[in-house]
């Protein structure tokens, strides 16, 4: 019994990680219809940020964590306006953007390896210990604050998207970038934003992410991986379903290696990808009018 | 379209200058050869990006300390990154033999890479010895392969017959899913149950995962008296050594030599009293120098790749000119190295003993027997 | 050989990636199919041929039958996402290359699951075998020239401008009376079979595989090739294989303090792509942009 109540809550351990990854992303990819694949990267960066400011320079934790959080904003959008914007202009097509996010991830990493070394960086501003044991189920208090935060975030995602202007743009955008240029909506500045915003959750994501784990500048792929399966699972066009799609796998996970074998883990997340693809292409909670079979 | 012009144009240049670049160093490669220099080439190669880097870093460290220390005029030493790819370490294996010219390697690290490259060196009468590749496969790749390391079967059985006189019988496998950590799993599997034991649970992860907690979950459901881990990616050890700790695993921990990296100590306190199995310590005088050298106890194979080159170095200080002379010298040389004493056999293995180090106060201590 | 062996195994690598690079571009950019799932075929390419010389099978039936292989999942693929299109398309192919690199891993008892597949035979055709690289690289050479050759002739007949006409219209095209039913599930297979191909000719070059070997990092490498190369260009895919398996290893030849030679050359690597990709932001002969 405690080992059921205690998978599912590895699951939603999991899943939240994945969740703040995959927010930024589909926010990213909602607007913009290309695949950011960079976003792994700003979380990975803001990690690093976290380490260099707070472990090796010594600031105040909490001044650490609002600078990281508007230096990764101000990270993805330099990427957009530098990269993406100028590809646009000339008349790159999506799969060029994606190879081009892939061309910024491997530099940045490698970057990032020259400056901080291949080895793994332990951020130490929690010790390790026992976590809190209730009714069998043992968590740490970063895991439930880290639980606490993505809902919140989801929730505030999900007020912006509805309620202010700025996110019923970003809707508009995501739905129809046509007709939203017609009713005057200037889609390079929902895009803006779009990285801005985006970003600036990869930052809280890569601080969280630093904390509960650690780092090292391959980390990016991974999260990017499986960030991204559940943005898709949940519906990658709507930042909310992307959260919950990202809880989803993280149980599916866990769960599903209660059954089978461990090694079966990355399949069982990989297959849940591709089933979803096929029978809800848009997700759990995506909207119907993604691109698909228009 | 003027840019459009320029960018073919620019385009076709560099592979022009591709071509241009490595076949200019065929031209170098005939120098040598014409002029009878007796310079030698010595490569190093490892995984110096991805996941294995940091294990790479440190054996490149530590080869690069035997060669520095013996700085032989006559040797000349070249380094290659295998990206912890096995296509990587084919490509590098080739540049050096043929462009370069080498006529033995240090390398590669990971087992996988170390098999894509062998046949190359095998076939071009080129020593390649590999300081931490494990695979019992390696034994069979060649007579010019060899390695510093014992093959998994030493370890496993050392660690199956450690836990088991310990008094443990419910064992608990944790380990990578690649090929060190199915390798020696089998084998603790096959020694471990064979002395009367019992693997009461065996999990895997994913080589750079780090997440294992419903897979801790498990092997903490199936009490298990110790828990063995196969780790060889620092970011996935860590991780999981932190997760034991916030699952509340009461079991002892044990774990093979890839645990042996420095930043698992910053865990601090929960990670104290863990034990590794290790192939024989490196030398007081190894770690020593290797602290003055580069400020940081040596990582895992540091010490083996030390051997590695001193055995090169040994060969060619007794007259080995080329590859053929250098393999035939290392089958008959025996000396004592940073990581123990190095004889090799009739498939270039070398014995290698191993020892208990544990974790105490937040360093490596090695146990006496 | 007036070519070092360096430069023998650099071009046997390119020959290799020229078939893959080619067979992806005519899914990809010919059909107009956003097919991630490209290095999956490959790697049940290699696994099929190696598996099956192991066990005995002489060698172009081996590799024959790779293809053919590779080409039933590539039927299969096409079944499974028949109604999904664009990125979707691109996602899901993408969780078929990554369930295949999980089926590697973990199907053990036919695959070695991590362990790898070690002394994989050379080839040896009516009793010939081919040992060195040398008689390798003549070999590739052959066999990529008869698959660019077949795969040119198919793009260039009425059914690759039926491919290309349904990629851009295909509405108008079942107006016009044409049986556009077939046309996906034929691309794929056809490009599938050469993976496959590609994938026998690199296990049985490098004589040893793993799933690693068939993974991203392999997927991204061939998707930039295709897509620098430029959609819908054989040329393109054919120059632009020797440019992205040129540029590291020039880099190779820089210089610099062992201490950060890889991410150095790693991180130029992705720069100059970057640099390629703003100069010629449709691909070197790009024509056409997809969805």
């Amino acid at each position: 019994m405690s080992l059921l109540a205690q998978s599912i809550i590895n699951g939603l351990i999991t899943g939240s990680i994945y969740a703040l990854v995959a927010a930024g992303y589909s926010l990213i990819y909602s607007t913009n219809n290309f695949m950011h694949f960079a976003h792994g990267i700003s979380v990975v960066a803001a990690g690093y940020m976290v380490y260099w400011l707070f472990t090796l320079a010594g600031t105040p934790f909490y001044v650490t964590c609002i600078i990281t959080v508007i230096l990764s904003a101000l990270f993805g959008l330099a990427m957009y306006r530098l990269i993406y914007l100028p590809l646009q202009r000339k008349g790159a097509s999506n799969v060029i953007l994606l190879i081009a996010s892939i061309g910024i991830l491997t530099f940045f990493q490698n970057v990032i390896q020259i400056a901080f070394g291949s080895g793994v960086k332990l951020i130490g501003y929690i010790e390790v210990a026992k976590g809190i044991t209730f009714a069998g189920i043992t968590m740490t208090l970063l895991q439930i604050v880290i639980l606490v935060i993505s809902f919140i975030i989801f929730i505030m995602l999900y007020q912006f998207m509805q309620r202010t202007k700025l996110g019923r743009n970003m809707r508009a955008v995501s739905n129809n970038k046509e007709l939203a240029s017609i009713v005057g909506i200037n889609h390079i500045r929902v895009s803006d934003f779009s990285f801005l915003i985006g970003s600036g959750l990869a930052g809280v994501a890569g601080i969280l992410v630093a904390l509960e784990q650690n780092l090292s500048p391959l980390m990016g792929t991974n999260l990017m991986i499986k960030g991204f399966t559940g943005a898709v699972i949940g519906g990658i066009n709507y930042v909310p379903g992307s959260i919950v799609g990202s809880f989803l796998l993280g149980l599916a996970e866990n769960l599903g290696i209660l059954v089978l074998p461990s090694g079966y883990k990355d399949a069982i997340a990989f297959s849940m990808l591709f089933l979803f693809l096929l029978f809800k292409p848009n997700g759990i909670l995506g909207k119907k009018e993604g691109r698909f079979d228009k | 379209m003027r840019t459009g012009k320029f960018g073919k144009v620019a385009i076709v240049m560099l592979i022009i200058l591709g071509i241009l670049f490595t076949a200019g160093c065929t031209d170098t490669e005939e120098v040598t050869e014409d002029t009878g220099e007796d310079t030698i080439t010595v490569g190093i190669m490892g995984p110096y990006t991805g996941g294995a880097a940091v294990y790479g870093n440190a054996a490149k460290d530590g080869a690069m300390l035997a060669f520095n220390e013996a700085n032989l005029s006559n040797v000349e030493v070249i380094v290659e990154d295998t990206k912890s790819e096995t296509k990587e370490a084919a490509t590098a294996m080739n540049k050096m033999v043929s462009v370069d010219n080498v006529q033995a390697v240090v390398g590669d690290l990971i087992s996988a890479a170390t098999l894509a490259a062998a046949p190359i060196a095998e076939q071009n009468q080129v020593v390649m010895i590999s300081p931490a590749s494990t695979s019992t496969d390696v034994s069979d790749a060649g007579d010019y392969i060899f390695r510093t390391i014992p093959g998994d079967d030493g370890q496993g059985i050392f660690a199956a017959q450690t836990m088991s006189d310990a008094g443990y019988t419910k064992l608990a496998l944790l380990y990578t899913n690649d090929q060190y950590g199915n390798g020696l799993a089998t084998i603790i599997t096959e020694e471990f149950t064979s002395l009367g034991g019992e693997i009461v649970a065996e999990e895997t992860y994913e080589a750079g995962s780090s997440d294992m907690r419903t897979q801790l979950t498990k092997i903490k459901d199936a009490n298990p008296e110790v828990v063995y881990i196969v780790s060889n990616t620092p970011d996935s050890s860590v991780a999981l050594l932190r997760q034991v700790t916030e699952i509340g695993i009461e079991a002892d921990i044990y774990g093979s030599e890839g645990l042996k990296v420095g930043s698992i100590l910053e865990l601090g306190d929960s990670v104290e009293g863990i034990t590794i199995t290790s192939v024989s310590p490196e030398s007081e005088e190894f770690k020593q120098k290797y602290m003055d050298e580069y400020g940081e106890e040596p990582p895992a194979f540091a010490a083996q790749a030390y051997d590695a080159a001193t055995a090169i170095i040994m060969a060619i200080e007794d007259g080995a000119t080329n590859g053929e002379e250098i393999k035939d010298k290392l089958y008959e040389m025996e000396f004592d190295g940073a990581s123990g004493h190095i004889k090799f056999d009739e498939n270039g293995d070398v014995e290698g003993g191993y020892v208990l180090v544990e974790v105490q106060d937040g360093a490596f201590v090695t146990l006496e027997e | 050989m007036i070519i070092s062996a360096y430069q023998t195994h650099i071009f046997i690598l390119i020959f290799i990636y020229i078939i893959l690079a080619v067979s992806l571009n005519l899914a990809l950019g010919y059909t107009g199919l956003l097919n991630l799932g490209h290095v999956a075929f490959y790697g049940i390419g290699a696994y099929t041929s190696a598996l099956l010389a192991i066990e005995g099978m002489p060698y172009l039936a081996a590799m024959i039958i790779a293809g053919l292989f590779a080409s039933v999942f590539g039927y299969l693929l096409v079944t499974a996402t028949d109604r999904l299109k664009g990125d979707y398309l691109a996602m899901a192919t993408l969780g078929f290359s990554f369930v295949v690199y999980s089926l590697l891993l973990n199907l053990r008892e036919i695959t070695r699951g991590a362990m790898g597949i070690p002394g994989i035979p050379k080839p040896s055709i009516l009793g010939l075998t081919v040992r060195t690289n040398d008689q390798y690289l003549i070999f590739v050479l052959l066999i990529c020239a008869i698959s660019v050759f077949i795969m040119y002739r198919i793009v260039k007949s009425p059914f690759g401008k039926l491919l290309e006409a349904n990629r851009d219209n295909a509405v108008c095209l079942r107006v016009l009376g044409k049986n556009t039913f077939g046309l996906k599930y034929k691309a794929m297979m056809i490009s599938a079979f050469f993976a496959g191909i590609s994938g026998s000719l690199y296990a049985h070059y490098i004589t040893f595989i793993d799933p690693t070997s068939f993974y991203i990092s392999e997927l991204i490498l061939i998707l930039t090739i295709v897509i620098v190369g430029g959609l819908a260009s054989i040329k393109g895919s054919i120059v632009a294989t020797a440019v992205i398996i040129y540029v590291p290893e020039i880099l190779r030849t820089l210089d610099l303090p062992s201490s950060v030679l890889g991410p150095v050359r790693q991180a130029l690597y992705a720069a100059i792509l970057i640099a390629i990709l703003m100069l010629r932001p449709r691909g070197i002969f790009g024509k056409v942009d997809l969805e």
